[in-house]
């Protein structure tokens, strides 16, 4: 189901040239502020264009920026919380401290000083969420890590004399990256949010780019008269955010663990 | 040193010939603490023993006597915070515990190996058995992909496990926990070790696979010429398998000797009480399970003198102040009781 609507969305947002849907930047002056109508589904804006075409085409940015994030503090986490949790000691103590650092920082304030050092745009989001949310992938990894290293197999490898690394990399890792993957859907999804509030802010994805955030944005002080430019693309970023709530529930019922993730 | 200084020393010594190259394993004086709490667990104390090669020594002994942490020390994985305070572990003469972490790492395995108690644990759940099997002879013998597959096959066979060619890819929960033993005992002799320590290998397996199992470990034992030492609560597995048996208690030996001897005529008040506290088919069924009264004692704080003492029927007021030493030693039939020959009569 969840994999259904995101595929959709995907081919739709792939396709919508094909599909006879007017360019995202294309403007119509002739036909500002129209109510959704089957010519244009979610209406016009201001300027004319199309405010579906423009939200299928955040969908590429949004997702692929997400996507990205998600996955390098996804990696990173997973990398430094599992040698935490493995080797203890001076190599857990440096990993986790720094991990409580990166947390400790108000998140959004986090994000908006990298974006005042970098200028607007889309590098403080590549840089700053990644920056701490690894330490939450790093965390939950440390934690599978010490149940699995405890492992009778594992003691059986260092007894057969198995270079450390083999110990690591084949013998206790494989069992301690499942749930940072299945978290990692929630934060998916969060981070779609993170990226969507900081364009909303005004510091994410900049004008005419269009981005689900910097939509809703455009389409606020015409809430009153045209309320579909600013709820029709919020609905829609909803319906994506359910949709991928229900690949990550489909993952943790797959990896077989009860495992109750806050999305 | 000159001629004369060694003649001297080795008549003080007890005349014990050790012919130190059939001497597989050797540990001496070897001592193991866990910190608990404010307290000190005294987990190994001074605990000595030989094995040669070809020859088997049983330990026998309650939980939480010390046996697998003897084990451990012997492999050297007592973790931090437990520390080995004292002893030598000399395998074919090289002493254990001074080599490099490095030095250690390539004798486990190649050396010395183990097998463990939870045959299901101790495998690895999420690769083939094959998977296992090649990835030990490959990383410590050098081997190609396809020799050691061939090798792996070989020891599969050796092991008795049928179809072992289909075996090599199973997973280790497809097979039952004989088989799963059977892989186990297979990893562990790949690298044709001289020492093989066995950790309760057979607990928790089916009264026949046990024997089975124990079988397979005598004649690979045989076969290869290995030393073994053989973890067991059980009398009468150590009596199937073992030449020599170590009973510990607390942490120490407390009596050592040929398993013939010891079970015939047990010199210690607490091999005696094990030995008849071990069920017997034709004991009556009506007759009581002999145990053994009071508990194991706490190890954080031993008793003065004999740590037997306060469950021991045989009780002197001399045990208080007793020291626990083997009477006499290797080869020898020790005890560590000072009424031993009075209480066996």
């Amino acid at each position: 189901m969840g994999i259904g609507i995101l595929v959709l969305i995907l081919f739709l947002s792939f396709a919508a040239p094909l599909l006879g849907l007017p360019s995202p930047y294309q403007q119509d002056l002739a036909n500002v502020l129209a109510p959704p109508s089957w010519a244009h589904p979610f209406g016009t804006d201001n300027l004319g264009r199309d405010v579906f075409a423009r939200t299928l085409a955040a969908a590429q940015l949004d997702l692929g920026v997400a996507f990205a994030v998600t996955a390098v503090s996804l990696i990173i986490g997973l990398t430094l919380g599992s040698l935490a949790g493995f080797f203890g000691g001076s190599v857990d103590a440096v990993i986790m401290r720094s991990a409580d650092l990166c947390l400790a920082f108000p998140f959004i304030v986090l994000v908006l000083v990298i974006i005042a050092i970098t200028g607007p745009g889309l590098t403080g989001v590549y840089i700053g969420v990644p920056l701490t949310s690894w330490a939450l992938y790093a965390r939950l990894t440390r934690g599978e890590m010490l149940v699995v290293r405890e492992k009778e197999w594992v003691l059986a490898a260092r007894t057969l004399g198995l270079p450390v690394w083999r110990q690591f990399a084949r013998h206790s890792f494989p069992h301690v990256w499942k749930p940072a993957l299945v978290f990692s859907t929630a934060d998916f999804v969060l981070n779609i949010m993170i990226l969507a509030t900081l364009s909303y802010l005004g510091v994410g994805a900049q004008p005419p780019r269009p981005e689900w955030g910097a939509l809703i944005a455009e389409g606020q002080p015409q809430l009153l008269n045209a309320w579909w430019i600013s709820t029709l693309p919020g609905l829609f970023v909803a319906t994506v955010g359910v949709a991928i709530s229900l690949i990550g529930d489909g993952a943790a019922e797959l990896s077989g663990e009860d495992m109750k993730v806050v999305a | 040193m000159s001629g004369i200084g060694a003649r001297m020393i080795s008549e003080q010594m007890p005349a014990v010939p050790r012919p130190p190259e059939a001497v597989a394993l050797s540990v001496r004086d070897l001592s193991v603490l866990f910190p608990a709490g404010e307290r000190v667990v005294r987990a190994v104390d001074r605990v000595a023993f030989h094995v040669r090669a070809g020859e088997s020594l049983g330990l026998v002994g309650e939980s939480g006597c010390g046996k697998s942490a003897t084990l451990r020390a012997v492999m050297g994985l007592i973790k931090f915070p437990g520390e080995v305070v004292s002893g030598a572990v000399e395998l074919q003469g090289v002493d254990l515990l001074a080599m490099t972490p490095r030095e250690r790492r390539r004798a486990r395995g190649r050396s010395v190996s183990m097998v463990f108690q939870d045959p299901g644990a101790s495998l690895n759940p999420v690769f083939s058995v094959g998977d296992q099997l090649v990835e030990v002879l490959r990383v410590n013998l050098g081997l190609g992909r396809r020799e050691a597959r061939a090798r792996a096959l070989e020891l599969l066979e050796q092991v008795g496990i049928p179809a072992a060619k289909d075996r090599l890819r199973s997973y280790p929960h497809q097979l039952s926990g004989g088989m799963r033993q059977r892989v186990m005992i297979a990893i562990a002799i790949a690298c044709s070790p001289a020492v093989l320590l066995a950790d309760e290998p057979t607990t928790g397996l089916d009264l026949t696979v046990q024997d089975q199992v124990l079988r397979l470990l005598v004649d690979l034992q045989a076969k290869l010429g290995m030393a073994m030492v053989l973890v067991s609560h059980d009398l009468g597995v150590i009596a199937g398998v073992c030449d020599t048996v170590a009973v510990m208690y607390a942490g120490r030996i407390v009596e050592y000797g040929p398993v013939g001897e010891v079970l015939e005529a047990p010199r210690h008040p607490y091999t005696r009480a094990l030995l008849s506290a071990e069920p017997t088919v034709d004991a009556a069924a009506k007759s009581r399970l002999n145990a053994i009264g009071g508990q194991p004692p706490d190890l954080t704080a031993l008793p003065e003198g004999c740590s037997f003492a306060p469950r021991c029927k045989f009780r002197i007021d001399a045990c208080g102040s007793a020291s626990m030493e083997l009477d006499r030693q290797w080869p020898d039939h020790g005890s560590a009781c000072i009424r031993a020959d009075e209480a066996s009569g």
